[in-house]
């Protein structure tokens, strides 16, 4: 739930208010886009790479710039930090929440990676890295490249190879 | 117009941090998806950062296979897989243990190997002839051609052929990974009455462990060797140095006996069948057995395998509170191969047993045995083999959660009609 202020900057706020609450300082964040955030800093701090940034006194008054998330992507780290940071203790609500966070197409789920990755939020990462492996569970090879999109770029020769040395996974 | 775009690869360590999480039938068909993902894989093993818990398979063999052939029934994915093993032929090999992802077989002259199913890796153990009851008879030529047993010190030996011995010696045999010494050891229970001896890996012999005798089960566990008499009585052996000696057992966590009680049921004679089973903590301190009626969000895994004992929160495949068994009742096994062998699922809440899959895939010879997955390499070339595989492992981890569970099992057969516990 994003509202669109004055200057048209974002706030995707998380708690009951829809005020900014003065003692939850806020951060601004720019993604790759240019698109303008405002995150509380506990929620940015689940990002250990804003975390350190915040912590080593290098963000300034502009904000911290993300020259590797995109806008839509980012919205969606911010929604789960926030998400995260609000309730950390209802465990079905959070469990929840997640199941339908990672419900998307598997190329947005491999942005949310690399940006989770790159902004080193432990707990998405986690998250999104087991959602990957239950899509691989009990899948043949030719399942997977499908369901991911992978080009099979094996030689011939490599193929034969790998297969005649686990021969028995692949039946 | 949406343009078809491929999209970018995930970063290498990010492949392995997903891979970690797969069990190996999933992670080597992953690792063929393409080059990348490959590549991603051999860095994991490299570096020895896999370390997933395998969920434990059923190995069997089935009569419409080769000789060599055997199968792994996964109870995570409900099917099974077929795997062509190396000389010499499996369905003439007894298989009289399996731990850490590793067989214990026992050819037709009745000499030992380790056999890792998943990796091919197969190790030849001590020979026979360095056990303590057996002596090799040579023919004419100076050949190998029978072995001496003595059976009980009032009886005189008598004389086997090469593969006879391992009908009447061969009891079950254990491998354990001592981390403080960062090497292998097999352990075996053979006759006569239940002694244990065991080899360090690299030994040219087995070494007898002194005098006591009628041992069942066996686990290691910080530098000791942990061995449960008939009775249920439990003794610790340290073997690390050129004496054995053992040891006072010090509580260090739970200990837990298990009964299987045979049903009376019309069938062949011998013919097992578990009706129920009794668990029970040991009071080490108090020196007495008290019952317990559930194993909460625990399993065991029960046969002639290393006994397991599970979380059933990192083994999504099992259910809590169950036991999954194969036979262990070495008569039953070894004396009548055409016997039907019990096999399933016990649920301890409501004392019920249930099929583990219908109809019977398996060959009743060899009995088929609970195996955990691995694929480290016992005896690299360069790099120390890791203690990755289940049993250990399982340990730590427990001591981590809650406390230690060792566990040991104990055929019960209640015989009716003899009415008395053997």
């Amino acid at each position: 739930m994003a509202a669109t202020t004055a200057d048209g900057s974002k706030v995707v706020g998380g708690g009951e208010k829809s005020n900014v609450d003065e003692e939850s300082k806020m951060i601004t964040l720019f993604s790759s886009d240019g698109e303008r955030f405002e995150v509380t800093q506990e929620a940015a701090a689940m990002s250990q790479t804003i975390h350190h940034m915040m912590e080593d006194g290098c963000v300034d008054d502009e904000g911290v710039h993300l020259p590797n998330v995109g806008s839509s992507i980012l919205a969606m780290v911010i929604e789960y930090c926030n998400r995260h940071v609000a309730s950390p203790d209802e465990k079905e609500d959070i469990r929840s929440f997640d199941a339908g966070f990672v419900n998307v197409e598997h190329h947005t789920l491999f942005d949310i990676i690399r940006a989770a990755n790159y902004l080193d939020v432990k707990e998405l990462m986690d998250l999104c890295c087991q959602t990957v492996a239950d899509s691989i569970k009990s899948k043949s090879v030719e399942e997977i490249r499908e369901l991911f999109g992978i080009v099979n770029d094996f030689t011939p020769e490599e193929e034969a190879e790998i297969r005649k040395e686990n021969q028995w996974a692949f039946e | 117009m949406e343009l078809e775009v491929t999209p970018p690869e995930l970063p290498q360590d990010v492949l392995m941090d997903i891979f970690a999480l797969l069990e190996i039938p999933d992670l080597v068909r992953a690792a063929s998806v393409c080059p990348s993902w490959c590549s991603a894989n051999t860095s994991l093993q490299k570096l020895g950062q896999y370390k997933r818990p395998q969920t434990p398979c059923l190995l069997y063999t089935s009569e419409t296979d080769g000789e060599s052939d055997a199968r792994l029934y996964s109870l995570v994915e409900k099917r099974s897989y077929k795997l062509t093993l190396p000389e010499p032929p499996i369905r003439g090999r007894y298989l009289i243990g399996s731990s850490n992802g590793w067989l214990v077989t026992v050819d037709d002259r009745s000499e030992m190997h380790l056999l890792n199913p998943i990796t091919w890796e197969q190790i030849v153990l001590p020979s026979v002839i360095t056990l303590d009851p057996v002596a090799p008879i040579f023919d004419e030529t100076g050949a190998l051609c029978k072995y001496n047993f003595t059976s009980h010190e009032w009886c005189p030996p008598f004389t086997a052929d090469l593969d006879e011995l391992r009908w009447c010696l061969h009891d079950r045999a254990f491998v354990f990974y001592d981390t403080s010494v960062k090497h292998y050891i097999v352990v075996l229970i053979h006759y006569p009455r239940g002694q244990l001896s065991f080899a360090w890996l690299g030994d040219d012999k087995w070494t007898l462990l002194p005098p006591h005798r009628n041992f069942h089960d066996c686990l290691y566990k910080d530098g000791l060797l942990y061995a449960v008499a008939q009775q249920g009585e439990i003794f610790a052996f340290d073997v690390r140095g050129p004496m054995v000696t053992e040891k006072l057992i010090a509580p260090c966590g739970d200990l837990l006996q298990v009964w299987r009680i045979d049903e009376d049921v019309d069938s062949a004679p011998y013919d097992i069948h578990v009706g129920k089973v009794d668990i029970f903590k040991v009071d080490t301190a108090l020196a007495k057995l008290v019952k317990i009626n559930s194993l909460d969000d625990l399993v065991l895994v029960l046969g002639y395998n290393q006994s397991l004992c599970l979380s059933a929160e990192e083994y999504p495949g099992l259910k809590a509170n169950h036991v999954y068994f194969t036979d262990d009742h070495g008569f039953n096994i070894f004396g009548h191969k055409d016997n039907r062998r019990d096999i399933g699922v016990f649920d301890l809440a409501n004392n019920t047993r249930g099929e583990l899959v219908s109809p019977q895939l398996w060959s009743n010879w060899p009995p088929p045995i609970w195996i955990t997955p691995a694929i480290t390499e016992l005896c690299p070339t360069t790099v120390p083999p890791h203690t990755t595989t289940v049993s250990s492992s399982q340990f730590c981890n427990q001591a981590c959660l809650r406390a230690a569970y060792i566990f040991f099992c104990i055929v019960c057969a209640y015989v009716i009609g003899w009415g008395y516990i053997v």
